[in-house]
């Protein structure tokens, strides 16, 4: 059996029900837990520090809580690299994942995007070195617009979309990236893998209680 | 039940090809899943020049070329190489997954840079081939090998006493002297002594023929395959051709 916390930002506010049936192996348990950020939408590296430090609160008791995998459901991948730091089971972020899986699908991958991501998509293709790769970042305008940038990509990324958004390009993969993050976590702990330590060595002391603290959610 | 069609690249009996089977022992699987594993018929008798590679495309887009229509729901390439690869998506609707490429971008998602081990140093085209394919050469840390000679048949059987130190060595020097936060295994054909190396490795090492089992069971339950932009379909697929030319190699 493998647990997986899901972590979604609560003003998304994702369906509990975001993993279709079918899509996780029978015995895989998906655990749906939304984080209020403090300030949202986050548009700024403001409201992205904060939102860093809710998500690190939100999964830091992941390992000792039984989980094997944390998957966060925000693109922004806010939270991840701290996250990774503090705990030895796979983190798997929405934003990295999906884009390094569209390039199994295609050479370069496009990300369709809202105001809310995408100052924050820009910053995450330049910092995982996909800049050659990544064919453009589109706003969501209207439809006319969006099949425009459909009709020149080789594999769509919809940021922030999830498998019943319903966005619908026939003859072009569109990569889910909550699914697909979900996905990838159930598939690390049936391999036994993790994330490197080398990448993401432990702190020499955990603040835990200073953490969970200054992230309480009244 | 989905199907999946494991590609072998080279010809084999049955009991080198239970080497290759073995794989599967390395990785917990869902429900409803089984993979059938299929030599090729026409190969090169190993990959380490250009010749090999046009060749090993060739064998397994024929090997391949009809799995679709066979009832397939994915095909898993049993090679780092990924050869074939690019020619069976231009042909096939259902998803093609080479351990090469998938490994390599896996690894990006638990490290910030990966080294590849190879048992010698003739395999290091097949890297740097799918590293410019990728533009990712700048994540590569290093490419290492244990200068050790491969067997593609045998595998690693009753070399274990020799070797196995051999490749744990050349992935710590990756891991301590060129950066490497992940290590890749560089061959499939290396899957014995993973378990081996992962007990002892301070970081991960990825298993890269287990992993596509695992990847192919993701792409069939979301539904998703290869982009046809990316890969487009040939005007006209050489069936005939291709079936000739394997039953001519099988006979030789």
């Amino acid at each position: 059996m493998t647990r997986i916390l899901l972590l979604s930002p609560a003003d998304l506010d994702l369906a509990d029900e975001v993993i279709v049936t079918g899509v996780t192996d029978s015995d895989t348990e998906t655990v749906h837990r939304r984080v209020i950020y403090p300030s949202c939408p986050p548009i700024g590296a403001h409201d992205w520090a904060l939102a860093d430090l809710a998500i690190m609160a939100a999964g830091q008791d992941a390992q000792a809580e039984g989980f094997d995998a944390v998957c966060l459901a925000d693109f922004g991948d806010y939270g991840a690299n701290a996250l990774r730091s503090l705990l030895d089971i796979p983190v798997v972020t929405a934003g990295r994942a999906s884009m390094l899986h569209a390039l199994t699908l295609g050479a370069h991958f496009s990300v369709l995007t809202g105001e809310r991501d995408y100052v924050r998509v820009k910053k995450l293709v330049h910092e995982y070195a996909l800049d050659s790769q990544c064919a453009g970042i589109h706003l969501l305008r209207p439809e006319a617009e969006v099949l425009d940038v459909v009709g020149k990509a080789e594999v769509l990324v919809i940021a922030g979309g999830t498998q019943k958004s319903g966005f619908d390009a026939p003859n072009i993969p569109i990569v889910d990236p909550v699914s697909l993050a979900v996905k990838i976590a159930e598939s690390l702990v049936s391999l036994c893998l993790s994330h490197s330590r080398h990448a993401y060595p432990v702190p020499q002391m955990r603040k835990a209680a200073l953490i969970k603290a200054i992230s309480h959610q009244s | 039940m989905a199907k999946v069609l494991v590609i072998v690249p080279f010809p084999m009996d049955e009991d080198n090809l239970s080497k290759r089977k073995a794989q599967l022992d390395a990785v917990r699987l869902g429900e409803g899943i089984e993979f059938d594993f299929k030599p090729v018929r026409i190969a090169p008798v190993n990959y380490v020049s250009q010749q090999d590679s046009v060749l090993a495309d060739v064998g397994i887009l024929e090997a391949g070329l009809q799995a679709q229509a066979e009832g397939y729901d994915a095909v898993c390439i049993d090679t780092m190489s990924d050869s074939g690869m690019s020619a069976l998506r231009s042909v096939l609707d259902i998803p093609v997954i080479g351990p090469g490429r998938h490994s390599m971008l896996l690894a990006l998602t638990l490290g910030e840079k990966f080294s590849i081990l190879a048992m010698w140093d003739r395999w290091r085209h097949l890297y740097t081939k799918t590293l410019a394919e990728l533009g990712l050469q700048h994540k590569c840390a290093s490419l290492r090998s244990a200068g050790l000679q491969p067997n593609n048949q045998s595998l690693l059987a009753g070399k274990e006493d020799e070797f196995f130190p051999a490749l744990y060595e050349a992935a710590m020097r990756c891991i301590e002297e060129d950066g490497a936060d992940v290590i890749i295994l560089g061959s499939t054909t290396m899957h014995e002594a993973h378990a081996y190396l992962a007990e002892r490795l301070p970081v991960p090492i990825i298993n890269p023929g287990p992993l596509t089992y695992r990847l192919a069971d993701a792409a069939i339950k979301l539904k998703l395959a290869h982009s046809r932009v990316s890969y487009p379909s040939p005007s006209q697929i050489a069936t005939k051709r291709l079936a000739e030319m394997g039953k001519i190699a099988a006979g030789l």
